[in-house]
């Protein structure tokens, strides 16, 4: 079978009422969640979770994920234009053009030029991760244990050194993230670790476990502990005119190349190992200023700081499921709660679920077109209520926060045991947030600290316990000298301008998720 | 830090300059903690890899290196908080808005402890899920400055209510029932 119709099936499975009454309710459920200041996609995803625990088919909860994440990166940008409260550092770019836009009576306009973005740039995206998808998988089955080790360490490293502004707090969240992750029982030999001889630890720390408590739980302490610090105020929604949603002839003008552009530069950033939304994002902000005929408003509301960074950041999504469905490496909070999804349902991401699961694949795919067109008919019409969602009181706001979170995690597990260890991990998230350690790098060692352990391991057994296999295959040399050079790029700016005499920051992308 | 109109400007800086002196011994602390929990995990390693030997390829390497490479990078940080030479630059030490250095603990501490005894509420107390989620919805609302109980109880009641009837007949996922025959 070729790709169309390999997609022609995925679609044709997608099709059907019940599938798409699993995609609108992701993508409604997705942006009601989404919406909600400092929440992002991955802990959408990860608080829905159980709601596919009574699915007994694969297919319709991952049609339904993919409207939730749809949904989620949607209401994202919906709080950072009106709140500028971005609930991932990917919106970060987004608020700072799109909440000018809003303070000055065009919040609408900003609303409308994200989504008709997110999808433009999304389908664009979709169509390359269909091309690009399947290849990529046929050469990931040449990988071998060496290789995904230095893939697991390229990841990690690039992430851990573009996020934040110290490259020790970015390592000191990484390690904390490798130390979770080695709690349990050990896959190849089955003896326990860290589990300081409670039975509730052998089964390991679980990935959601982590997420909701440092997103959920960890947010709403930080909220608490900075009264009158976090913005209530909800930018009005002017009322509706111009066509074709709410935006008028100069807007589709001044936003469409910024949504290509921004769909070229998010797709092939997403799919490095290096992952992420934040790079692509910042970086079509900076072209779009630079390239604008009316640099003087940016700053103060210029579209195309708005278009350009949010179909990047829809673009990245998609280029990000090439390395987590291809090789099984999430590369984004948001992919690794993906992949937690994926092992509910026993199907491990890699090379192999082309050939064992390709239904669900193709569905998967399918769904993510699906999910784009439902979202732009669904949301654009619905901004009222979603805006009343936004108004929600602080206090009340936060508190429910705190419910979702216990029950997100208790329906998950049933343990109350699991629910204070997130409680824990909250506090931790806390006192990283006061003091700028950045959180990715935790999801990030959580998911590729045992994968990266498990393939040194294998790797050591092929070569007899040789090392020099780390060094002596082309491949494997390649990946880790590039997670060298991902380790020291950051700081080139500074070393080049301490050279010349000036003085210059470390390039850094973003805190969050 | 921005000046804040009306304050004069000395006033802010020395403000600014006792909040950055504040939050480094915050951070001298955190850097004490985050060292003491990497020596206890590298005794618990060590301990670990005693019992059956550190090869390797074997399962006791990693939690060794993980242990050591933590309480390196702690050195590091903590000596960052103690000495700031001047070779590092002011963004790798601590160079936070002065407002970072206030905050307010109580809060987070009683949500902290409300939400304990939230969880031990749901499992232990033989109340169930809905009564559990209703009282500690309405404490934390109150902790994070709702003054309008009315309302809390109103949303406190009826979201746990909806959750429950979700879970348990829709979505098949059981949750503790207690003494509210729903």
């Amino acid at each position: 079978m070729n790709v169309f119709s390999d997609l022609l099936q995925g679609f044709d499975t997608v099709l059907s009422p019940e599938n798409l009454l699993f995609a609108a309710l992701g993508a409604t459920l997705g942006t009601l969640i989404g919406v909600l200041p400092g929440i992002g996609p991955a802990l959408t995803i990860a608080l829905l979770l159980p709601l596919t625990f009574s699915m007994n088919d694969p297919t319709g909860a991952f049609i339904m994920f993919a409207g939730i994440y749809a949904g989620a990166m949607y209401g994202g940008s919906t709080t950072s234009i009106l709140v500028n409260t971005p609930g991932e550092s990917a919106s970060v770019a987004t608020a700072i053009e799109g909440y000018q836009m809003a303070r000055r009576g065009r919040a609408r306009t900003a609303l409308a030029t994200a989504a008709i973005g997110s999808f433009v740039a999304g389908t664009i995206s979709i169509v390359l991760l269909t091309f690009v998808a399947e290849p990529v998988a046929s050469v990931a089955v040449k990988f071998r244990a060496s290789d995904y080790f230095a893939l697991a360490i390229l990841a990690m490293v690039s992430v851990t050194a573009l996020v934040g502004r110290s490259l020790v707090r970015g390592l000191m969240s990484l390690f904390l993230g490798l130390f979770l992750g080695l709690v349990g029982i050990d896959q190849l030999t089955g003896q326990d670790r860290f589990a300081f001889g409670r039975l509730e630890l052998l089964d390991g720390v679980d990935i959601v476990i982590v997420i909701v408590g440092l997103f959920a739980i960890g947010e709403t302490l930080y909220v608490a502990s900075r009264p009158g610090q976090i913005p209530e105020h909800v930018a009005p929604l002017e009322p509706a005119k111009g066509r074709f949603g709410w935006l008028s002839r100069d807007d589709w003008r001044r936003s469409f190349m910024p949504w290509i552009r921004g769909a070229g530069i998010g797709f092939p950033f997403g799919a490095l190992p290096a992952g992420g939304a934040e790079i692509p994002t910042f970086l079509s902000y900076t072209y779009e200023k630079h390239r604008s005929k009316h640099k003087e408003e940016f700053g103060s509301g210029a579209i195309e700081g708005v278009a350009g960074p949010e179909a990047a950041n829809n673009a990245s999504f998609s280029g990000v499921l090439v390395p987590l469905l291809t090789l099984g490496i999430p590369t984004s909070a948001t992919a690794g709660v993906l992949l937690a999804a994926f092992q509910i349902f026993n199907l491990q991401p890699g090379p192999q679920l082309f050939e064992k699961s390709p239904d669900l694949v193709w569905a998967l795919i399918a769904s993510l077109y699906i999910g784009n067109v439902i979202l732009l008919a669904l949301n654009l019409p619905l901004i009222r209520i979603w805006v009343k969602v936004l108004q929600i009181p602080r206090p009340v706001l936060y508190a429910g926060i705190l419910v979702f979170a216990t029950l997100g995690v208790y329906g998950i597990s049933g343990s109350i045991f699991d629910v204070l260890v997130a409680y824990g991990i909250g506090i931790v998230g806390l006192f990283m947030r006061q003091h700028d350690f950045p959180l990715a790098p935790v999801i990030l060692g959580v998911i590729l600290g045992p994968m990266m352990e498990i393939q040194f391991r294998r790797a050591l057994l092929v070569s007899d316990g040789d090392l020099s296999v780390f060094i002596t295959r082309p491949l494997t040399l390649c990946l880790l000298l590039l997670g060298v050079v991902a380790l020291v790029l950051p700081y080139v700016p500074r070393i080049v301008a301490r050279t010349r005499g000036r003085e210059a920051e470390k390039v850094a992308i973003g805190t969050e998720d | 830090m921005a000046v804040t109109s009306g304050q004069p400007r000395s006033e802010a800086v020395s403000a600014a300059a006792s909040d950055q002196e504040q939050r480094r011994g915050q951070s001298r602390i955190l850097g004490l903690v985050v060292l003491a929990a990497g020596l206890l995990l590298l005794r618990e390693a060590i301990a670990e890899a005693g019992e059956s030997g550190l090869t390797i390829d074997g399962p006791r390497l990693w939690p060794v290196v993980v242990t050591v490479g933590w309480l390196a990078l702690a050195v590091v940080y903590l000596l960052q908080q103690v000495v700031v030479p001047a070779w590092v630059s002011r963004h790798e030490a601590d160079e936070i808005p002065g407002a970072r250095a206030r905050w307010n603990w109580r809060t987070p501490a009683g949500l902290t402890a409300a939400l304990v005894g939230y969880s031990l509420a749901v499992e232990h107390s033989g109340v169930g899920y809905v009564l559990a989620t209703a009282a500690f919805f309405v404490v934390a609302a109150r902790l994070l400055g709702s003054r309008r109980i009315g309302r809390d109880l109103v949303v406190g009641v009826t979201v746990p209510i909806v959750i429950y009837l979700g879970f348990t007949r829709l979505l098949d996922i059981p949750l503790p029932q207690g003494v509210i025959p729903l």
